[in-house]
Parts: C-alpha cells; sequence; structure tokens
C-alpha cells in the first residue's frame, strides 16, 4: 500500500520558487503522470519525493506519515533516471541486485530475485552482460528490473523513455503500462510527451512554473482543459478570444472573429464578459457548401493545405485568429476555396479559467 | 531511521560550507608547509627570526647581499648556466618538432626515445656525465683513441670547473625532453594547410620553418623556455655534485651558507633562497603575460 | 635542366640532414646509458681502453647482497612512495571533488595555489620549512620525509583526480541512494569503482615523483633516511675513487621505474601530461 500525499510541497532556489505549493493526493496503484515543459519543476518534485532533494516548505506524506526527515537510502522508493544509469562496472546482474546486495540479503536469494525480476522485464539470461553490450530498451528494462527488485510499493520514472526513438519508445510505453497493470505499484511517471501522458496515465497533472494547474483524468483533461495553457499544450490548437454574449442554462452565445457561436455549455461567466474558448481540429467539420444550415456555421477561406496521407488539416483564417480543421473524409479541397466549416456546439469549450497563453 | 536534529544540521553546515570543508584536507598541509616554508624563509629574511633571538625588520641582508661581490658572481654564473642550455634546448627542440610534423616510419620510437630523459632522476644524469666527461672518462679515452690527448690531464676540464659545463650539459640532457614535448604539441596545432600553401609559393623547408612554423610557435616555444629556464635555475642536486665551491648556483650558496652559518647569519640564507622564489615568480609572471599574448598570423606568401 | 638536377641533389640533401640530425639526438638521449651498462659489469677498467678490461657482475651482486646499503635503499624508496602515495590518494580526494564538481569563487586562484609547487623552487620551500620540521621533531625521521614529499607530489594527485570527477556524473551516487545505499556503501560500491582509473593515474606520477626526489629527502632527512637518491649522492660525494661499478649499478637500478612509467603511460595519458612531470 502506498498512498502519497504533497503538502503544499516547495522547492526554492535563490529567490524562485522551481516548485510551489504543490499538494497533491495520489492514490494507491495507479499511474500518475506528471506532465509539463520542461524546467517545470516536475523532476525536481519527483527528486522529492525520493529524497534526492530537501524540501524548501511542505511535507510529503507516505501511508500518513511525513517522510520529509528519512534519508534517500531509507526511502524505499525505486527510481528510473532518464539516463538509464547502469552501473558500467557491474554486470546486469549486479545492477538489478544492487538495492539487494546494499541491505545485506542473502546471496542466493538476490540470485533468485534477480532472475525473477529479469524475467518480469523479459531480459532473461541476460546476466553476464554489461551495460555497453545493450540496447537502448535493454538498458532501461534493466533499469526497470533494478528498481522493482526492490519490493518497492512506490515507483518513480524521470522522462524514462526520452532517450529512445519512436518505435521503441511506443513499445516500451505499453510494456510499462502492462507491468503496471501487474504489479499494481503505484507509479510516478514524469514527462514532456502529451501523448505518452494520455496513453499511460490514470490521472494527469499539468505542471507549469511549479504550479499544478490541472490534475485529473486524460479524458477530463483532454475534453475539458481548466485554462488556454493546458489546452494548447494538450495540443488543442484552436484557442479563439470571445465576448459572452449571453448565458442561460445550458447554452451560451459567444460573438468572436467567426461570427456567433452557441456553445453546449452552463458557465456563469456575466455578458460582456472576455473568455477564451477551444474547439478541437477534429470535431470540426468542412465542406465547400457555403450554405450550411447547421448551427455554427462559418464560412472561410483556406490558406493552407497540409496533406498527412489519409486526412487533411486546413487552415482558415477568421481576422487574426487561424482555424484548423483536421478532416479525414477523402475530400480534397484546395487553397484559396471559399469554404463553410460547422460544429457541434457540446464540442466548443470555455476555459473556466482564462489566462492569456503565453 | 529518520534524522535527527542534530543530524539536520549537521547537513545544514555541510551544504553551506561544502567547498571550504572540502578544500581542507589540501589546504592544511599547503598553508602549513608550503606557505609556511616560504613565509618563514620571508621573514627570517628581513631579519625576524626568534629562535636566534633576532626581532628586526630590515632590508639590511638584502642590501649587503647585492653589493657583495660574490653574490652577485653566483647570479651571474647561475644565470649564465641556466640560460645557455634553455636557448641550445629551444633550438635543437623546435628543429626537432618541426622534423617530425609528418608521419615517417620510426616516429612513434623516436617520441618514445625523446620523452625518456624527463623521467630519469637527476642523480642518474650527474652520474652520466661524470662517467663520460670526467677527466678520464668515455669522452676523454675517445678522443685518446682518435688522437687528440695522450693523457687525462690534457683533457678540458668539463666538470668542477667555472664554466659549469658538466651542469650544462646535465641540464640540456634532461630538458629537450621537456621542451620537446611542450613545442611538440603546440606545432600539431599548426594546420598543415600553411604547409601546402607554402609549397605552391614555391617555398623550401628552410623557409616555410623561418616564415611560418617559427612565428605560429613563438608563444610556445618560449613559454617552454621559460620554465625550463626555472627549472635550470632552482636547481640544487646538479650544481651541487659538479660545481666548484666558487662560482656556484644560488640554490647551492644558499644551502652552504644556512648549513654552515652561524644562525645569526641565518638570515642572509633566507634572502638569497627568497630571491631565488622572486626571480621564479617573475618569469612565471611573464609567462603568464605571454600566454595571453596574441599570436601573429604569417602572411601566405613566403619569400 | 641543370636546375632541376641541383634541386633533386638540394632536396637528398635535406632529407640526409634531418634524418642524421634525429637520429643525432636520439643518440644523445641514448648513448650514456651504454658506459652505464658497461660500468656495472666491469670486474676492472682503467685509462685508457674503451671497453672495460675485465667484465664482471662484482657490482651487481654486490649490491643485492645483504651488507650493501643498495637492498635496504630500495625498500626505503619504495615503501616511501607507497606511503606518500597513500597520503596523497586520502588527502586530495575531496577537495579534488570539489573542484571536480563544483563551480565558486576564485576557482581558478585555488587551482593555481594547489599547483604552484610544480613550478616554486623546492629548495626556497625546503630551507624555510627545515625549521618547522625540527621544532615538530619530524627532522631526520621517515614520517618527516613522507610528509615533506606531499609537497611536490599533490599537485599531481589532485590534477588526475578531478579530471575524473569532472567526468563523474553524481547521478549515478543518486540512483545509487535511491536504492537503498548510504554515503559509504554508495562510496565503495558506486564512486570508488568508477574513478579508479583516475586514482590509479594519479598514483602513478606520484609513485615516480617520490622516488626520484632528491632536494626535499636530503635536507628534510639530512642523510639520515636514505632513499636510492640519497645514496647515490653519497657515492658521489668525493671526487675521484669511487666505486663506479656499483654506482653504475645503482645509477640503472633507479632509472627503471622511470622507463616502466614510460611504458605504462604511453598507452594511456597524452603528451601535454608528461611534460608536467619534469622534475
Amino acid at each position: 500500500m502506498a498512498d502519497v500525499k504533497l503538502i503544499s510541497l516547495s522547492k526554492k532556489f535563490g529567490g524562485i520558487y522551481a516548485v510551489d505549493h504543490i499538494n497533491m493526493d495520489i492514490p494507491d496503484g495507479k499511474i500518475i503522470v506528471f506532465l509539463g515543459p520542461s524546467g517545470c519543476g516536475k523532476t525536481t518534485t519527483l527528486k522529492m519525493i525520493a529524497g534526492l532533494n530537501t524540501p524548501t516548505e511542505g511535507d510529503i506524506l507516505f501511508n500518513g506519515r511525513s517522510i520529509i526527515n528519512i534519508p534517500a537510502e531509507k526511502r524505499n522508493i525505486g527510481m528510473v533516471f532518464q539516463r538509464y544509469l547502469l552501473f558500467p562496472h557491474m554486470n546486469v546482474a549486479q545492477n538489478v541486485g544492487f538495492g539487494l546486495k546494499v541491505r545485506n540479503t542473502d546471496p542466493i536469494k538476490i540470485k533468485e530475485k534477480v532472475e525473477e525480476a529479469l524475467k518480469i522485464v523479459h531480459l532473461s539470461g541476460f546476466e553476464r552482460k554489461f551495460s555497453t553490450q545493450l540496447s537502448g530498451g535493454e538498458q532501461q528494462r534493466v533499469a526497470i528490473a533494478r528498481a522493482l527488485v526492490i519490493n518497492t510499493s512506490l515507483l518513480l520514472m524521470d522522462e524514462p523513455l526520452a532517450n529512445l526513438d519512436t518505435k521503441l519508445r511506443t513499445e516500451m510505453r505499453s510494456f510499462i503500462l502492462s507491468l503496471q497493470r501487474r504489479l499494481k505499484i503505484t507509479t510516478i511517471f514524469v514527462t514532456h510527451d502529451q501523448s505518452e501522458a494520455i496513453t499511460l496515465a490514470d490521472k494527469i497533472a499539468i505542471m507549469f512554473n511549479g504550479k499544478i494547474i490541472q490534475f485529473d483524468e486524460p479524458k477530463t483533461l483532454f475534453n475539458h482543459p481548466i485554462s488556454p495553457e493546458v489546452a494548447d499544450f494538450l495540443g488543442a490548437t484552436n484557442i479563439l478570444k470571445g465576448i459572452v454574449k449571453s448565458c442561460q442554462k445550458n447554452k451560451c452565445l459567444i460573438e468572436s472573429e467567426l461570427g456567433e457561436t452557441e456553445v453546449g455549455q452552463s458557465i456563469d461567466f456575466e455578458n460582456g464578459r472576455e473568455v477564451f474558448f477551444t474547439i478541437r481540429p477534429e470535431h470540426i467539420n468542412i465542406n465547400s457548401d457555403k450554405e450550411s444550415k447547421a448551427k455554427n456555421t462559418y464560412v472561410g477561406k483556406i490558406k493552407e493545405v497540409v496533406y498527412e496521407g489519409g486526412s487533411v488539416r486546413y487552415y482558415l483564417n477568421f481576422g487574426k485568429s487561424i482555424v484548423q480543421v483536421y478532416d479525414r473524409s477523402n475530400k480534397v479541397l484546395s487553397r484559396e476555396k471559399y469554404v463553410s466549416i460547422y460544429f457541434d456546439p457540446e464540442k466548443v469549450w470555455i476555459f473556466p479559467k482564462n489566462r492569456k497563453i503565453m | 531511521m529518520i534524522y535527527t536534529k542534530f543530524e539536520l544540521k549537521y547537513k545544514k553546515f555541510v551544504s553551506k560550507y561544502y567547498i571550504i570543508l572540502m578544500l581542507i584536507p589540501i589546504m592544511i598541509p599547503m598553508i602549513i608547509l608550503f606557505l609556511g616554508g616560504l613565509i618563514s624563509g620571508l621573514l627570517q629574511s628581513f631579519g625576524y627570526f626568534p629562535l636566534a633571538g633576532l626581532r628586526n625588520f630590515t632590508f639590511s641582508y638584502y642590501l649587503k647581499l647585492i653589493t657583495d661581490k660574490g653574490f652577485i658572481h653566483s647570479l651571474i654564473f647561475t644565470l649564465q648556466v641556466s640560460v645557455i642550455p634553455t636557448v641550445i634546448g629551444a633550438i635543437i627542440s623546435t628543429l626537432l618538432a618541426f622534423s617530425m610534423r609528418k608521419r615517417f616510419f620510426g616516429r612513434k620510437l623516436l617520441k618514445f626515445i625523446y620523452k625518456l630523459p624527463l623521467q630519469i632522476p637527476y642523480m642518474v644524469t650527474i652520474f652520466m656525465v661524470i662517467v663520460l666527461f670526467l677527466d678520464s672518462g668515455l669522452a676523454a679515452r675517445i678522443f685518446y683513441h682518435i688522437g687528440l690527448i695522450s693523457s687525462p690531464s690534457e683533457f678540458p676540464h668539463l666538470l668542477y670547473d667555472n664554466y659549469g659545463i658538466g651542469i650544462m650539459l646535465v641540464y640540456l640532457w634532461k630538458q629537450i625532453a621537456f621542451s620537446f614535448l611542450v613545442i611538440y604539441s603546440v606545432m600539431l596545432g599548426i594546420s598543415p594547410e600553411y604547409e601546402e600553401a607554402a609549397k605552391v609559393f614555391g617555398s623550401s623547408n628552410w623557409q616555410l620553418l623561418r616564415y611560418v612554423y617559427i612565428p605560429l610557435m613563438m608563444p610556445g616555444i618560449i613559454n617552454a623556455s621559460l620554465l625550463v629556464f626555472t627549472f635550470n635555475f632552482a636547481s640544487f642536486a646538479t650544481p651541487f655534485i659538479l660545481g666548484k665551491t666558487y662560482p656556484n648556483t644560488l640554490p647551492v650558496i644558499a644551502y652552504l651558507s644556512y648549513r654552515n652559518a652561524e644562525i645569526s647569519q641565518r638570515p642572509y640564507a633566507m634572502a638569497m633562497s627568497t630571491i631565488i622564489v622572486l626571480i621564479s615568480t617573475l618569469i612565471l609572471f611573464l609567462y603568464i603575460k605571454i600566454g595571453q599574448k596574441i599570436r601573429y598570423m604569417p602572411t601566405e606568401g613566403e619569400k | 635542366m641543370s636546375s632541376l638536377f641541383s634541386l633533386a641533389r638540394r632536396k637528398n640533401f635535406v632529407i640526409f640532414f634531418r634524418k642524421a640530425f634525429l637520429g643525432a639526438v636520439g643518440l644523445w638521449v641514448l648513448v650514456p646509458f651504454i658506459p652505464l651498462f658497461m660500468w656495472s659489469f666491469t670486474k676492472s677498467w682503467f685509462w685508457p681502453s674503451l671497453l672495460p678490461n675485465i667484465w664482471g657482475l662484482r657490482a651487481w651482486r654486490y649490491s643485492f647482497s645483504p651488507y650493501s646499503k643498495i637492498i635496504e635503499a630500495i625498500w626505503i624508496t619504495i615503501l616511501l612512495a607507497l606511503v606518500v602515495t597513500f597520503l596523497n590518494i586520502i588527502i586530495c580526494l575531496l577537495p579534488a571533488r570539489a573542484l571536480g564538481q563544483r563551480q565558486f569563487k576564485r576557482k581558478q586562484f585555488i587551482r593555481l595555489f594547489i599547483l604552484s609547487p610544480l613550478i616554486v623552487p623546492s629548495i626556497a620551500v625546503a630551507l624555510g620549512v627545515l625549521d618547522i620540521f625540527i621544532r615538530l621533531r619530524l627532522a631526520n625521521t621517515f614520517l618527516g620525509v613522507a610528509i615533506a614529499q606531499l609537497i611536490p607530489t599533490m599537485p599531481y594527485m589532485v590534477m588526475m583526480l578531478s579530471a575524473v570527477f569532472e567526468n563523474f556524473d553524481i547521478a549515478f551516487e543518486e540512483q545509487a541512494k535511491s536504492l537503498g545505499a548510504g554515503p559509504i556503501k554508495t562510496f565503495f560500491y558506486v564512486t570508488l569503482p568508477m574513478i579508479m582509473p583516475g586514482i590509479i593515474a594519479g598514483s602513478l606520477f606520484t609513485f615516480l615523483v617520490s622516488f626520484n626526489e632528491f632536494v626535499l629527502t636530503f635536507l628534510v632527512g639530512g642523510g639520515k633516511v636514505i632513499t636510492l637518491s640519497v645514496l647515490l649522492f653519497s657515492f658521489m660525494g668525493g671526487e675521484a675513487g669511487y666505486d663506479f661499478p656499483i654506482t653504475a649499478a645503482l645509477a640503472i637500478i633507479m632509472s627503471i621505474p622511470g622507463i616502466i612509467f614510460l611504458f605504462i603511460t604511453e598507452k594511456a595519458i597524452k603528451e601535454e601530461f608528461f611534460a608536467l612531470g619534469f622534475q
């Protein structure tokens, strides 16, 4: 059982908060992903949980008990780094067994457990190899085995897949996912890759500038991001500014560079209030029939067409805004053509928190 | 195990003063022995020597030294004996480095051989020179067989002589290794394209050396020579064994003065010692200054 | 036509001259060893022969006999070198780590200070410390000489160790910690093996410098701590009439570590480092 709680956790360097009063409840047995751009403080947070960094403020609770004053080597937390960090002067078996060796475990038991661990990561028989003889994926798996073998209840992973090529990354991703599902170890995974986060996470914590902006299931994050920043980071590229015309129970009308948009969302913003809203490119329909009668139909000129083999992206200008449409219907519309786009009011999302996008 | 309050305070203290704490192990011997030795000598040279009941602070010892003929002679002798091998060594090393710029069969072996004298102790070299150049030494015997001399006494006195030739021979043998290494590595930094360009203009090797390589290598040559000069200047063992009682080099007379004179005369020995350090430091200074000098570029046309 | 001829001849001359020059310098280095060898295998050799009149192993047999001072000197020299090396490792480990891993104010200055014994004349330092050693009752003792020899050797050890530390990623230590290793275990299981090349390189240099060292040993040891270089010096004390064959044997023995060192480092260390091995 490992339920981890972060209470107002902070780390200050000089006068700047690298990690700014983070509060989080991490449920047992799930994969949590810290997602954010480089330098947002996710690695620092991870290191504080591991004990490799000392917090300047706040507390970390492990099963209800504070572990802040417990040195890293006594926390029994498994950690896997981006650079694998396999000890170069030890072979695979010695690497994997390292955690047990320093706990003065019986050598025979060590051998047993190492074999077990290598089996789990599908590297049986690799005991005598050295890190220079292993491929990136193999090294990564050794690092994972090494972290698992100490029977930890919390696994921390700091961008472990960043150094692998795309195909390997995808493979390792599913590997880690199935591993975690099987072993049910609470896992905290750090990455800056949003597709990786969405694939792996039970819950994602989005971090900007040392603060956690949103902590939700991937689906919620995807469809109802709390602010334009979050949306932008998750690849929701159509972020538009508008003014609230009127708002009723389940419906809102917004005036923007598109024109008037009906939104099937209930928020309590007053009339005249400036808001940001988004509609995902894949939720917009496009056709050459300029006379469409569907709700939220707008006519515009195609500025750019990008073929992506099986799907097409269209870029249209509305005033100063660029709207991106992702279409998989096999039609091919050309540049400079006037077309109409339309979308379902339910698919529009007005940000509850409006902050200007950087 | 949880950190106790004491341990937490200790951790904080360590991380705050980390650098200083880490440097202590080496600073203690460095300051007590190295600095302590130099400063102690310095103080004594100014007449502050409590053990002998001297508590002055005066330049008088220095003044007396500088005006002492014997001292001046020794100083000149030391300079002489240090400069000449340095210059000769620099010339030879430069020619060597230049000749070795291109690969050829046996180059690696030759480099190994040239490096050898570096790791051979001075004592051994001194003995080599004795064996070779003693009046009845090997060189003398060769001369005899060629017919140049007929008895040992006719062989020129190279050791224990007034010119310190034996001393200079030792220096030369030892230091070619050092200056070759430095000058060679400087030369490696010179792009071979210069040579190609020069050849196109029809210049000979000699001109290439004189107008291209030497100017480019000059800072390195000078640096190597300054270092070598310092080593020679401060050298003790060689002149101690191969030199006459008078004149001899500064390090030797400093030592003799220390050992033989009464304790109240100690400041003289220390003053000599300090002068040696001063001259070495001066050279070091020059070394650094020259290191900052802009290297000058040759023009493409030779002749 | 004729100009082509003389060009070729000039070229040949240059090539010849260069080869002769290179060879001459090579000989200049190697030739002095020859009489050394010859003298060591001499029973008697007098003027004016170019070769020993009577060859013999007398010198070598004497050198390795129990009543020569040579065997004892060998032990003392080696022991001294080992002690100095060991002390150096302990002393220089932490400072080298700080120098290799951290940036701090005046780092350049401190570095220069630590390296300064390589340039500052050891005679001056020796004369200055002698009083301190006498007062601490370390003069004329083995321990005193060992401590004195720290001065010229610490720069080498610090240089080599700080170089490995610069390339050492402390993330390895963090990884070890996260796996449960405390500071001591982390050091012995992870850090130490990974910096071993630096320790070995530093030890080689330190050993050699100590082995060949004369001035400090002579002054601080006062002639009572008899290392090989002090012994060789004593053999050469008198101007004439001393035993050349034994001295020659001793000289050869003293040259061996230097040659071994060259062979070992030929593979590893770059040429620039050699230049600093000058004594």
